[in-house]
């Protein structure tokens, strides 16, 4: 899967004339301030971006990712598939043209030398060049999706939502004279001037790409494109040149050229800053609703084919200009959603009270329908939970925003980009192996002690908890190395553009110019831990049935010629059954990982450094390079995710389940995963007990939920892993039957009847 | 006083409105064949047995009251309860199903659930048959009426009408079964007659309790013109009818039957074409709505 739009080898032939021209400028401008640099840059890589339009699309926009250029993030997901940051260069994909039969031996030369260039130039290298002895000790390797490791090291400035409501207020003319009415002021240094005058060229070089989107329609319309589709996405361009949008198509399409451009992917608050053209268009007779819907599915489907990663459209919450008008446009970004089935856009719904009803149920539809979208928002809960942890005023915290799984960004305000990973399951093991990765067969961590060294359980509990303080530090550290490395090379001028107080500051976004600094810092395996800290603290501690040396012996041999007590220790309390031993457990490994980690910020001049506890692959790829567990988990399988109890170990029902989610510090956090799996049965012939499980999981102190609706695709996998779904009750009137206690065979037949 | 329950399962959401914990009683004065809860037919605990978790390895054979054979083979007529297979058993493959609980117990075991409760939820008493231990019945719903907690009582109506006079006042909703509506033909399959049953409904509408009537419909035994219609004058004769519940015949029962060590009940579940048929003509004779 390629994460962005082809850079079209075949559209390309063997020219990389782009590639060329951009380093030379590159070079050229060397001595330039960073801002200029990268204007200079930009000039050149983002007319060559410009890609092609498809025939149906109601809004200008393609671009393509060429394998140089500045972005956020570039996913370089043909090479090494990590994120790239501010400079990118994606080697793989220039070895390819290089590698190509036609190329000549000249040409094969010019090539290998601009890959030795950029493999030096390129931020990421650049930050690895400056790592001290200890992050090279502890950081050897970026692959985390492949090498075995405590702590990992992403590079990237991901997530931040940019200010799109100011965007379609003042248009690009708007942002040009904000800018140029800053630049009037005496006190400012030749620095600041010259980032400001890197601001005012970028608003005229995204006009001329305007203009060059408008070259491109027009072509489709000489070459007898529908000019019913053609006319007003030209119309639009035109207005976008010379003014702010004056309707909900001009505001969908600015911003998504914006964010295109850019490398964004998070669309924020979406019903607030499309609500009143919405409005108004509607009302006016000018726009229909099914007409707005197909230029949403316009945009979703320009979202989808640029970039397949995140997405995030954010609606509901308090904090609104504008309500009514939100909620009405809601309702249509929601509808294209529904009719677009994909996984993205990623809608989120932040719920309070006194949210529309009407948005309510149609969010509940969608996710009945088994869209796993919206993300649900507890909102009054998380505006407080935002306020406590990023140490801002309520009103700034009416406007957090969310990325990825739900992690909070402060909207416009903040970076919170998540730059660390850390495998606390990993840090488990070490520690049990005298500071070694038994993996990698090398030293890792540090050495606290043998097993026999450990008499008591609380001498384990704290030398696993040094081990995370000590990886902890080195990874708050790689943070604050990412924003300065990419500090000194380019100012990240889309952004600054758009983000509070980058302008009024005149100052780049990671040289002072954002209002609040943060980053976040993404843990695995919690649950792991716990659950595995609670077996060994029963079986070796107070039952004594066994040594830890023993228990380590046995877990590095995976169990075998133990299942016996594989299965024993698999019994022992686990999360997620409101069992008061592994919550509190659970609660304690947690609430150190957040405290060491929010510890960090000051320490390295941000704002914010807070844990981020979420959904995706990691802890899969993480749980291949961890060896058994004492949870009873088999070696190199994945491990637990996000605020959520391993998969399977919770079978004590959702009440309990909800109540072991909410005993968790989620307040401390920038964002915890809570993943609940319910049957499309429940949502067809009780929607009102899933409002009423929403409103009292919120009620619990939950921050956020995402629901799943079980699919074809799921029961399928319980069938085959039934041992995985023992949380499923079976739901027939007047019949009493836990999953669990069913035999093997009618799991696997009551799953495939409920199949139809 | 102490009751003897098989099971508490919370998010009940079948049995009465609302997210609901469900109460099943051990204990049933029918028999019907088709039960889907045959553990909570006899009052007493008794073991059920995972036989696929089973490994035959023979330590349950030390059963006292000779219930298990060496093979891991259970015998539940000889079963007493008395829980030692389960205490020997190294795979975990006995449980004891029936537990001697007071009835502050069973609500200690429910209140984490009640926030789930809120405007529309509670408890439902199953089984089993709660009025088959009417006393601790009356005196569970006494206590959760006093909590404020909405409780309905499943019942096949089997009782004497003094216990359901007793339970009425801290009732909010009877699930009444009506499974036969010719007596000779509910003692047949039931091992009882209805009609005490019939008395009890109508001294339920009498009183003016709140009633869901919950038909189980099994094909070959009671998905009759005559059954249904019967259903349908029930509605019209009684007021306090607020809807009929059909629900249709499952297999799931069969399991329990295995794990008790009992044959399969022999009976097939319908398609659901037929289910959805019976749903029609019920809907189209009846007062009140019919769900499934």
């Amino acid at each position: 899967m390629r994460g962005y739009l082809a850079w079209d080898d075949a559209h390309l032939e063997d020219s990389l004339d782009m590639e060329f021209r951009y380093t030379q400028v590159y070079r050229e401008n060397r001595d330039r301030s960073p801002a200029m640099r990268e204007l200079k840059c930009l000039e050149v890589a983002l007319p060559a971006a410009v890609a092609p339009a498809r025939a149906g699309d109601l809004l200008a926009g393609r671009r393509m990712f060429r394998p140089l250029g500045v972005a956020p993030s570039y996913w370089d997901d043909d090479t090494d598939g990590l994120d790239n940051v501010s400079f990118y260069a994606d080697i793989g994909r220039l070895e390819r043209v290089m590698n190509r039969p036609s190329q000549t031996p000249e040409s094969q030369a010019e090539i290998a030398a601009l890959i030795d260039f950029w493999k030096k130039e390129n931020v990421n290298a650049k930050v690895r060049a400056r790592f001290d002895g200890e992050m090279r000790r502890e950081m050897p390797s970026d692959m985390w999706s492949r090498d075995s490791g405590v702590i990992f090291g992403l590079y990237r400035l991901v997530f931040s939502q940019l200010d799109y409501d100011k965007l379609v207020r003042l248009g690009l003319p708007g942002l040009r004279a904000e800018v140029s009415a800053r630049m009037a002021d005496p006190s400012l240094t030749e620095e600041q001037k010259d980032f400001l005058q890197a601001l005012v060229s970028l608003t005229g070089l995204l006009t001329e790409i305007l203009g060059l989107y408008e070259e491109q329609f027009r072509q489709l319309l000489a070459e007898g494109g529908d000019p019913a589709g053609i006319r007003p996405v030209l119309d639009s361009l035109a207005r976008l040149k010379t003014g702010a949008p004056v309707c909900f198509r001009d505001a969908l399409q600015l911003v998504w050229i914006y964010s295109a451009l850019t490398g964004g992917r998070d669309f924020g608050r979406m019903d607030v800053y499309l609500g009143d053209l919405y409005a108004q268009d509607l009302d006016s007779g000018a726009l229909t609703e099914e007409e707005a819907v197909e230029l949403l599915l316009s945009f979703y489907r320009l979202m989808k084919e640029t970039d397949s990663r995140d997405g995030r459209i954010v609606m509901g919450g308090l904090g609104r200009r504008n309500p009514e008008n939100a909620d009405r446009v809601s309702l249509a970004i929601m509808k294209a959603g529904l009719r677009f089935r994909e996984l993205k856009p990623e809608f989120s719904l932040r719920m309070y009270k006194g949210l529309s009803e009407e948005v309510i149920s149609f969010a509940l539809k969608m996710l009945g329908d088994g869209m796993t979208y919206p993300l649900l928002f507890n909102d009054e809960a998380s505006v407080r939970a935002v306020e406590n942890m990023m140490h801002v005023s309520p009103c700034e915290a009416e406007q957090y925003g969310f990325f990825g799984c739900g992690e909070y960004v402060l909207g416009h305000r903040s970076i919170g980009t998540p730059n660390d990973i850390i495998n606390l399951a990993k840090a488990l093991e070490v520690t049990l192996h005298e500071g070694t990765d038994p993996v990698r067969g090398c030293p890792h961590g540090l050495n606290l002690g043998a097993p026999e060294s450990f008499d008591t359980f609380e001498k384990l509990l704290d030398a696993y908890r040094r081990q995370v303080e000590y990886f902890t530090e080195i990874a708050a550290r790689h943070q604050r190395l990412v924003y300065d490395t990419v500090r000194e090379n380019g100012a990240m001028l889309l952004m600054s553009l758009l983000m509070d107080d980058c302008v009024a500051r005149a100052k780049p976004l990671v040289d002072g110019g954002v209002r609040y600094l943060a980053g976040t810092y993404e843990t695995y395996g919690n649950t792991t831990v716990s659950d595995s800290l609670t077996a060994i603290r029963e079986y070796v501690y107070e039952k004594k049935l066994l040594t830890l040396r023993e228990l380590v012996d046995i877990l590095d041999a995976d169990f075998a010629g133990h299942e016996e007590l594989r299965q024993r220790l698999l019994r022992c309390p686990k999360f997620g059954n409101d069992d008061s031993a592994a919550d509190e457990m659970a609660r304690t490994v947690n609430t150190h990982v957040f405290e060491t980690t929010a510890r960090q910020a000051k320490a390295q001049g941000l704002s914010s450094y807070l844990v981020v506890m979420i959904n995706n692959g990691a802890n899969v790829d993480l749980g291949r390079n961890t060896l058994a567990t004492a949870d009873g988990r088999h070696a190199y399988t994945y491990l637990s995710n996000g605020n959520n109890p391993m998969a399977g170990m919770d079978h004590a029902g959702l009440p309990a389940l909800l109540r072991s989610l909410a005993s968790t510090r989620m307040d401390m956090t920038a964002g915890t995963a809570q993943n609940l799996k319910l049957s499309a049965d429940l949502f067809r012939k009780h929607p009102d007990v899933v409002r009423d499980l929403i409103d009292t999981a919120f009620d619990m102190g939950i921050l956020s939920l995402n629901i799943s609706v079980m699919d074809r695709g799921e029961m399928e996998d319980a069938m085959i892993h039934p041992e995985l779904h023992q949380n499923l009750f079976v739901r027939v009137g007047g019949f009493s039957a836990r999953f669990v206690n069913l035999d093997s065979g009618t799991q696997v037949d009551m799953l495939s009847r409920a199949l139809y | 006083m102490r009751g003897i329950i098989t099971d508490i399962i919370p998010f009940s959401v079948n049995d009465g409105p609302g997210i609901r914990t469900g109460v099943f009683f051990k204990g049933c004065p029918l028999r019907c064949r088709w039960c889907h809860n045959p553990e909570t037919q006899r009052p007493a605990p008794q073991v059920m047995v995972l036989t696929t978790r089973c490994v035959r390895c023979g330590a349950c054979a030390a059963c006292p009251a000779g219930a298990r054979g060496k093979h891991g083979e259970l015998d539940s007529a000889r079963c007493t309860g008395c829980g030692l297979c389960a205490a020997v058993c190294p795979a975990e493959a006995c449980r004891i199903s029936g537990k001697a609980m007071t009835p502050e117990e069973v609500v200690v075991r429910i209140l984490p659930d009640r926030p789930f409760f809120r405007k529309r939820g509670g408890v439902t008493l199953t089984g089993g048959e709660p009025m088959a231990q009417p006393d601790f019945a009356a005196a569970l719903a006494r206590m959760l009426h006093r909590e404020g907690i909405h409780t309905a009582v499943e019942t096949c109506g089997y009782a004497p009408g003094d216990a359901f006079r007793e339970i009425l006042p801290f009732t909010g909703l009877f699930l009444f079964d009506w499974k036969l509506t010719d007596p000779a033909q509910h003692r047949a399959w039931t091992g009882q007659d209805n009609r005490l049953i019939r008395e009890n409904l109508e001294l339920l509408n009498r009183e003016g309790a709140e009633i869901i009537l919950r038909c189980p419909v099994i094909p070959g035994v009671n998905d009759t013109p005559e059954h249904f219609r019967g259903i349908a004058e029930l509605t019209h004769a009684y007021t306090r009818i607020r809807r009929v519940d059909l629900l249709p015949y499952h297999a799931l029962g069969n399991n329990k039957r295995n794990q008790l060590g009992l044959p399969k009940d022999g009976f097939d579940p319908p398609d659901e074409q037929t289910a959805e048929e019976w749903q029609q003509e019920l809907g189209r004779i009846c007062r009140v709505p019919v769900c499934r």
